[in-house]
């Protein structure tokens, strides 16, 4: 058996939202945390997938699952909520409907590995003692609100509490980092509807980061890529349609808490944000890392 | 609601141009191929589909990504695609 995680990244991890993947692997580093990203992983699905052929898109899991049994990973680690969502229902379905798991030999994978999401991971087996014994450096950034969307807390409700999630503001809040109430923190980013439906889409990324600004936020925080890239990407079609001049930088949890642990700020991915870049460089100095402890 | 979607995609019982069913089935085609999907030729392939004047509106988020190298243009592929396929209907009862 593995002692390191298996590291499922996903597809976006390796495009639109590499950030997170550059800052996940400096966070897990610096708390020693071993990852072993699972050789030829395939896509997850996600929900498009489901939309199309249901079955097939559980032996996409399944085959997930299945390579991380194999390589003797005891935890599966999904950082994307898409992914997360997807491994997750596969195994809960194909234990309660073994027929479906039928010729691919994947029940036995299914019940040998959790699948977990970084939040839970870095919250139950890191905990927030060593987090605060951690840090290196104190945030000089302004306050956040915390945003979990919906994949990652519902249905299952492991990662965190499925109507009021708190780990992520209590982590943060461990490593000096002030949080503000998100009465929105659960609330859908649209997914792939500014894709799609774009009009739908980009408003409801305008009312999540409306109230994020009205409850004295001056960034978000989230935990899944497709969330950053909606919230982040049409900040200035925003502008441009509502006269609201938001401007908010919408970061990854890992790239805040990886930097008061005291990540190098070339590992963090931080110019890849489009909005909010003149915050962001004013919070992440790095000369300021060797002013604290 | 999955049942009912893929029913509408299955009988096209959509409006026409309405990109939602044409990302789904592109997306399919792509990770059924491939194993991976890669964002910019799937919304490139669901764009050209459904309604190709939508690129237009897609320049500026386009050049947002190119510029803080958040787009990757490779076609991602898995090596065992083989390993996708599922098993034959007739194994489920």
């Amino acid at each position: 058996m593995s002692s390191a995680y298996g590291y499922f990244p996903g597809c976006s991890l390796k495009g639109t939202g590499i950030a997170y993947e550059e800052s996940l692997l400096a966070l897990f580093h610096l708390l020693d945390l071993p990852l072993a990203e699972l050789d030829d992983w395939n896509c997850c699905g996600a929900t498009s997938y489901m939309s199309i052929d249901e079955r097939s898109a559980f032996s996409l899991s399944a085959r997930n699952l299945t390579l991380a049994q194999k390589a003797g990973h005891r935890d599966l680690m999904a950082p994307c909520s898409a992914c997360y969502l997807a491994l997750r229902k596969t195994q809960d379905y194909l234990q309660r409907y073994p027929k479906l798991a039928a010729g691919n030999g994947a029940l036995a994978a299914i019940r040998a590995v959790r699948v977990r999401h970084p939040l839970e991971i870095i919250y139950s087996d890191v905990g927030l003692d060593r987090i605060r014994k951690k840090v290196a450096r104190q945030w000089h950034g302004g306050r956040v609100a915390c945003y979990y969307g919906c994949q990652m807390v519902r249905p299952y409700g492991e990662v965190d509490c499925d109507t009021d999630p708190t780990r992520m503001d209590e982590l943060l809040r461990a490593a000096g980092v002030s949080t503000v109430e998100y009465p929105l923190k659960t609330k859908c980013c649209g997914g792939s509807l500014t894709g799609t439906t774009h009009e739908v889409g980009v408003r409801l990324n305008y009312i999540l980061l409306k109230e994020a600004a009205r409850k004295g936020a001056e960034a978000i925080v989230t935990v899944c890529p497709l969330c950053q890239y909606n919230l982040d990407a049409y900040q200035a079609e925003i502008r441009r349609s509502s006269k609201d001049p938001v401007d908010l930088p919408i970061l990854y949890f890992t790239q805040i808490l990886a930097w008061v642990l005291g990540a190098e700020i070339e590992s963090l991915g931080l110019t890849r944000a489009i909005a909010g870049r003149k915050r962001i460089a004013q919070w992440f100095k790095p000369a300021e890392r060797e002013a604290y402890v | 609601m999955y049942s009912l979607k893929r029913e509408a995609v299955r009988t096209h019982l959509y409006p026409a141009r309405l990109p939602i069913p044409v990302l789904a089935e592109e997306f399919y085609k792509m990770v059924r191929q491939r194993g991976r999907s890669s964002e910019f030729w799937l919304v490139l392939r669901m764009a050209l589909r459904s309604n190709p004047l939508m690129l237009l509106g897609m320049i500026r988020t386009g050049w947002d990504l190119i510029r803080t190298r958040r787009l990757n243009l490779r076609r991602e592929r898995i090596r065992d695609t083989a390993s996708l396929l599922p098993p034959a209907p007739t194994e489920v009862a």
